[in-house]
């Protein structure tokens, strides 16, 4: 018998898939020499190992519940939003219209797209679903601006802050989420946008899909440097050195947005109070220098309030540390 | 003679295994038939945990990324989940998922690595080197390590299709369904593994088997001084 056939005969043992024919001609092999036997012997030991996998199935469940929930929640809003669409047929056409008369009657006046601002406080997140049924969660003290109506070749939008976006698929209309001089370019996919005013770094997370992130260059508003992001990646823009690095999506992304919890690693508590300021609406004031660079590991919910978080940081800081609230001012100080 | 019974009882005696298969498909039939029939939540919670933890693995060995992963198994159960009515129409769960899986992982690849994966010839492979092979009386330290190399060494396509048959049971037609294969791949593919393998246990046994004629020898010599 040749090499060949013989260790198919033997991987169709270990699978269970042999016929009757290369069982005989594998017992045959067995019995004809010491060391086929020793090999086999060995193979069937690391076949047979196959230890049990210890994998904490919660978090996936939990995560296949919010699709389930989510879907049922959509499914039974559809009958009011068809109720609502014959309304707004009729609005539209009142709309239309309008519109007819502006460009043809009234020639010369520029037909002015009329906008929905959102602006969610700080403290505070919400969820909204846009005229193109893209679902957007947006966070704290983040201001969105959409038009009534996506009429023109693009969807464009204005965010300052943070959101999380699922944009319906349209691949005839590019969505772009501009972001103070920079924006993000989709056809359909979802991710998340954080570009607060105040913070140097402009972030964007990619979970499935396609985004294309424009960098201005120049102070042209046409000119911009375009990079693609890869899904399960993060593409971080920082303003004050114009650089751009890319890395894998943390682990609580998704914690993070749907159940409000922040979880963070080896961060500053500088950078940490100010996303307290924007979550708890809690400033947080440094009497000492020297705290504001301490870095942590951990997580705090969005619904859970500034003491925990304090105390947490009391109870773990090395070197103790005192604080006392006065308004909406938090003063931290080394104890004395 | 005796001893080659005996031996063959022993070695053989694993495929008896196979009871606890049967018991485990009856078990996966029965909750089938209350996630489609009553809508049994907890039977569909059951269902979840034989397998997302294994569907996961098998999507992470492609994706090289946990959240990923979650993304892909919670997406392939959501579906299942919508499907649920017709759920017990299924001949092979075991196979719909890991060809779900499979086909999910693939829409989460970039472009790139979505035409390699296709082609299963480049697609990198991780199998969790804790659970290639054990350290037993029969294999000792440097054997372990000598088989972990060449298990690791496999081509890609070779190594993904070792995996599905040595650490997920499934069968070379569950394989070949899941992966869109020829079951005469998989038997090819799983035999080039299994001669890799059992060459250097060969190699590592001829070499060793020196090393212990010299021993016998040597307590030869001794008592008749």
């Amino acid at each position: 018998m040749d090499s060949k056939n013989i260790w198919q005969n033997v991987s169709g043992k270990l699978a269970g898939e042999n016929t009757k024919e290369q069982d005989a001609a594998l017992d045959e092999w067995l019995q004809a020499e010491k060391t086929n036997r020793n090999i086999f012997e060995r193979l069937l030991e690391i076949w047979n190992y196959n230890p049990a996998q210890v994998q904490d199935t919660s978090r996936m469940y939990q995560k296949f519940r919010n699709r389930v929930g989510q879907f049922e929640h959509t499914s039974r809003v559809h009958n009011f939003v068809s109720y609502g669409l014959r309304i707004s047929a009729i609005l539209l056409l009142l709309v239309g219209m309008t519109i007819l008369i502006q460009k043809f009657i009234l020639p010369g006046n520029e037909t002015q797209l009329a906008y929905n601002e959102i602006f969610v406080p700080k403290g505070n997140r919400t969820f909204v679903v846009l005229p193109d049924s893209t679902k957007v969660w947006i966070s704290n003290s983040t201001k969105l601006k959409y038009p009534h109506e996506f009429s023109g070749k693009t969807r464009e939008l204005f965010l300052t802050g943070e959101a999380y976006f699922e944009v319906a698929h349209n691949k005839h209309k590019p969505f772009i989420v501009n972001i103070g001089a920079n924006r993000i370019k989709v056809l359909g996919t979802k991710f998340s946008v954080t570009a607060y005013p105040e913070d140097n770094l402009v972030r964007a997370d990619l979970i499935s899909g396609k985004i294309q992130f424009d960098i201005r260059s120049g102070e042209s508003s046409k000119n911009y440097k375009s990079f693609f992001v890869t899904p399960g990646h993060s593409m971080e823009f920082n303003k004050a050195t114009n650089t751009i690095t890319d890395s894998e999506i943390p682990e609580g992304f998704y914690d993070y947005w749907l159940h409000g919890l922040y979880a963070f690693k080896n961060e500053s508590l500088e950078s940490l109070a100010r996303k307290v300021k924007r979550i708890y609406n809690v400033e947080i004031i440094f009497e000492d220098e020297y705290l504001k660079s301490k870095r942590y590991n951990g997580s705090f919910s969005v619904d859970d309030n500034i003491f925990n978080f304090i105390e947490a940081i009391k109870q773990t800081s090395v070197e103790p540390v005192e604080y006392r609230l006065d308004g909406n001012k938090l003063f931290i100080n080394l104890k004395k | 003679m005796a001893y080659y019974i005996h031996w063959r009882f022993q070695y053989f005696s694993h495929f008896y295994g196979k009871i606890g298969r049967l018991n485990q498909n009856r078990h996966i039939e029965s909750l089938l038939s209350k996630i489609s029939y009553d809508n049994d939540e907890k039977a569909f919670r059951q269902l979840f945990d034989l397998f997302a933890g294994r569907l996961f693995q098998f999507s992470k060995s492609f994706l090289k990324n946990k959240l990923l992963a979650e993304e892909v198994v919670s997406d392939v159960f959501f579906k299942l989940w919508l499907h649920r009515s017709s759920i017990a129409d299924h001949s092979n769960i075991k196979a719909y998922l890991f060809k779900a899986t499979y086909n999910t992982t693939l829409n989460y690849l970039d472009e790139v690595r979505r035409k390699k994966a296709v082609s299963l010839d480049d697609v990198e492979v991780d199998l969790g080197i804790d659970r290639i092979c054990p350290e037993t009386d029969l294999i000792n330290k440097e054997l372990k390590e000598i088989i972990e190399k060449a298990i690791e060494s496999l081509p890609p396509r070779c190594k993904l299709i070792y995996k599905m048959a040595k650490v997920e049971q499934l069968k070379y037609k569950e394989i070949a369904e899941a992966l869109d294969i020829s079951v005469k791949t998989i038997d090819h593919q799983l035999t080039i593994a299994i001669q890799k393998i059992g060459e250097v246990i060969r190699q590592y046994l001829k070499e060793n088997e020196t090393d212990g004629n010299h021993l016998v020898l040597l307590q030869l010599f001794i008592p008749g001084k």
